[in-house]
């Protein structure tokens, strides 16, 4: 019965790791999750008393598909003024997620067939998502001998008549890395050569440490402008998982295609969302400030401890909410009886034995890591971390 | 260099919505126009949805924060109730049921997860205009079986299947009807599901006008009939029962392994619907039903009067509606096409109809009057606007 394009299709790793974490807690366990990528602060209250007011004003129909002007307009504004990207506001709209911004992307670009590189280790979702548009994802692996960054040559060696496009994320799921306005603008070169599409995954952009600053690749590399699509969101930046609206900027035509694909896939993004999203953007940015620093002190921390535990090798990273620390010391080791034979098999010991939920690197093309967010509370992270020496001394 | 990607190409922004670009136009520019295009509710959403909406809000994170992919487990409950108690389906809320981005994203998953490439899936020809755009994006083919003014937009079950090829796996059904306001019938529902059965195909089923049935038409879920629970995927929402349109949750019921696939494609393409959406939704299946007779009431005086008025005026042609909330209208002699018609209309006495051309090939020559959006104390106004607008075709 099902497509054979569906067929390739896996669902997301972190999801299975969820709701066996859920099963756990229906038994009654407490169980700390590093699993999850998602702030536990709620959202900001201006934000909120937004979302009350569009609700009470019954700002509650369809809207054009792409978005409310308003969002619009306020989406051009921060693209230009926090990345220095100018467009125009029929060159953003508005979608359910950047995740749909991504898939929108991927749908208006790729024919059946066409390549699609995507960069180890990934997002789970994108090799989906080009797999789901008719591509073919093609890996380009990095290992911590790179701190997780693909290099000009590894990118051209991957480059093949029928690449159309490139899916880059930085600040980076899982890794935490960012890459420097140098080493985009390399890569950039490298994609103009070569007439290739960028589309650029920016949604942990605010999330940045140690004076580390985030960078879009058009931004570092002007003549890239009319071949990105520069996606971002107000999920991780307000703290709004939930709210579901993401944003796109790029050339009109694209950007046109991107919504018609949207309206007939799910018309506009909730409405309450988006006046909210609004206020998101043009409100005060102090909350989001703190909540950076906040985030600082708990990756310091884990990073911390983690260091102090055998078997965990990482670098620590500058943005996001992860730490990706390569554990292959531990494999083949035994835990408690239990032979460690893969990362899937330590992140299910760690769960069932040590009540820590991680996600595997398997999943992100990185059989050799494990993700812990640190965007759980600190006392959570206190207790983790104590839970897992435990487990492994 | 190549921009698109070959589906894209010929897509298009949706008719409906280039209309009513073009009613702000003209209100911009001092004309005062009475739309009749669009089928969103003019209702406000039921006040214990909103109250609900905004509880959640307040309640921390849990309605900020992703939900479950699935949709929140109590909202996966209620529907099901809903399913069992109206539509007389029994579904497993946690395996057969999927909360959506509105019905639309229903029916786009399960057209995903359904459809190869080449693919001929079939769709009434009128229906709404969304089906064949999203059977493309799937990369199937869209056959149109017509449902024609004479045998009163009914279809014809032997026609339907003279059209469909041995490659035929899917067929997009929509009862009531946009934009010919038809209610298939049970008998012809059970017709459309043994040649389903014989032929092994798999109907998706878009029930979002379901409430909104005049005289004694009844609705029939095809998934409720013998030996079709696992051949059938129901698609519905909150929008159109409850004037939910902006809050975007809908849901599709089906076998346990199309809906399973199903949450793959919506995982890969939004991960969830809008938490605190879902919270309202909640409320709405829970405290609001009664909201949604009220709305089908009005309509029902509304439609009442458009028949009054249109009844025994010649040069119009239509066939009562039998349930939604649409006219379908023709008006013979006139000689130019159902865009230049919705243009005239527009111009020259500032009625907003949508071109029946937009709802497929059969749709040409005839426009769409909705009276979702119009007041029962406008009618008069319509009518008369409406017919001095077909008199000046002549």
């Amino acid at each position: 019965m099902v497509s054979e394009r569906l067929k390739a299709v896996t669902p997301s790793v972190t999801l299975a790791i969820n709701s066996r974490v859920q099963e756990l807690e229906a038994e009654g366990k407490d169980i700390v999750k590093f699993g999850v990528g998602e702030p536990d602060y709620p959202t900001p209250e201006h934000i909120k008393e937004a979302a009350r007011k569009a609700i009470a004003q019954d700002k509650t129909r369809y809207t054009p598909a792409a978005g409310i002007p308003q969002l619009r307009e306020a989406v051009v504004e921060k693209f230009s003024e926090e990345n220095n990207l100018h467009y125009k506001v029929s060159q953003v709209m508005v979608s359910v997620g950047a995740k749909q911004a991504i898939y929108n992307s991927l749908m208006a670009l790729v024919n059946p067939g066409d390549e699609v590189i995507v960069i180890a280790p990934y997002w789970v979702s994108y090799p989906e998502q080009v797999k789901l548009a008719g591509g073919v994802p093609v890996v380009v692996q990095t290992t911590e001998d790179t701190n997780f960054k693909v290099t000009p040559e590894a990118l051209r060696d991957a480059i093949s008549p029928r690449t159309r496009a490139l899916i880059l994320n930085t600040p980076n799921n899982p890794t935490g890395i960012v890459y420097s306005s140098e080493e985009l603008a390399a890569l950039g070169q490298v994609m103009l050569e070569h007439d290739i599409w960028a589309i650029c995954d920016d949604i942990y952009e605010s999330l940045v440490y140690d004076k580390a600053l985030h960078t879009s690749l058009p931004t570092a590399c002007p003549d890239m402008f009319a071949r990105s699509i520069v996606i971002n969101g107000v999920s991780k930046a307000y703290a709004m998982t939930g709210w579901r609206i993401g944003y796109a900027g790029g050339p009109e035509e694209i950007i046109s295609a991107m919504s018609s694909c949207q309206g007939h896939a799910t018309s506009n993004p909730t409405s309450v969302s988006q006046w909210a999203a609004l206020a998101a953007l043009q409100g005060p940015k102090g909350e989001v400030r703190e909540m950076v620093q906040d985030y600082g002190q708990r990756r310091d921390y884990m990073a911390e401890r983690l260091q102090n535990i055998a078997g965990f090798e990482f670098t620590k990273p500058r943005g996001a909410f992860y730490l990706f620390p390569n554990v292959s010391e531990l494999i083949g080791r035994s835990i408690n009886g239990t032979k460690v034979t893969d990362v899937e098999v330590l992140a299910k010991i760690l769960l069932e034995e040590a009540h820590v939920a991680l996600v595997p690197g398997s999943g992100f093309g990185a059989p050799e890591n494990l993700r812990f967010s640190y965007s759980a509370a600190m006392d959570r992270i206190e207790e983790g971390m104590d839970r897992l020496q435990q487990a492994l001394d | 260099m190549r921009r698109f990607a070959e589906r894209m190409r010929g897509v298009q922004h949706s008719a409906t919505i280039e209309l009513s670009d073009q009613i702000k136009t003209m209100r911009k520019d001092g004309r005062e126009i009475i739309s009749l295009a669009a089928a969103r509710p003019d209702f406000d959403t039921p006040r214990v949805v909103k109250e609900a909406a905004v509880d959640a809000l307040r309640l921390g994170a849990q309605y900020t924060e992703y939900t479950e992919s699935r949709g929140l487990p109590e909202l996966r409950e209620v529907v099901a109730d809903k399913l069992s108690r109206e539509n007389d389906l029994q579904v497993d809320p946690d395996r057969e049921l999927l909360i959506t981005v509105g019905a639309r994203e229903a029916i786009f998953c399960a057209l995903q997860v359904l459809v190869d490439q080449g693919d001929e899936v079939l769709v009434f020809d009128p229906s709404w205009l969304s089906y064949r755009w999203a059977i493309r994006l799937s990369g199937g083919l869209p056959v149109g079986v017509p449902l024609r003014q004479e045998a009163d937009f009914h279809p014809d079950p032997e026609e339907m299947l003279s059209l469909a090829s041995d490659d035929v796996r899917v067929l997009v059904l929509n009862s009531p009807n946009n934009p010919t306001g038809a209610v298939f019938t049970p008998a012809e529902m059970q017709q459309i599901a043994r040649i389903a059965r014989e032929r092994d195909w798999v109907i998706i089923t878009d029930e979002i006008y379901e409430d909104f049935l005049y005289g004694d038409h009844q609705h029939v879920s095809p998934a409720a009939l013998q030996g079709m629970k696992d051949r059938t995927v129901t698609c519905n929402s909150c929008s159109k029962g409850w004037a939910m349109t902006g809050w975007r949750v809908g849901y599709a019921a089906g076998p346990a392994d199309i809906i399973d696939r199903m949450l793959a494609v919506h995982q890969h393409l939004v991960s969830s619907p809008c938490a605190f959406a879902q919270k309202g939704a909640v409320a709405a299946f829970t405290h609001a039903r009664e909201a949604v007779f009220d709305m089908v009431d009005s309509y029902r005086r509304r439609r009442q009067l458009l028949l009054e008025g249109l009844g025994g005026y010649p040069r119009v042609e239509f066939v009562p509606p039998e349930g939604a909330c649409f006219f379908f209208l023709r008006f013979p002699g006139a000689q130019i096409n159902s865009e230049q018609l919705s243009r005239h209309f527009l111009q020259q006495c500032g009625l907003a109809m949508t071109p029946g051309a937009a709802f497929g090939e059969y749709g040409e020559g005839y426009l769409r009057l909705s009276f979702a959006g119009v007041d029962e104390g406008m009618i008069p106004e319509v009518l008369d606007r409406l017919k001095r607008g077909t008199e000046q075709l002549q």
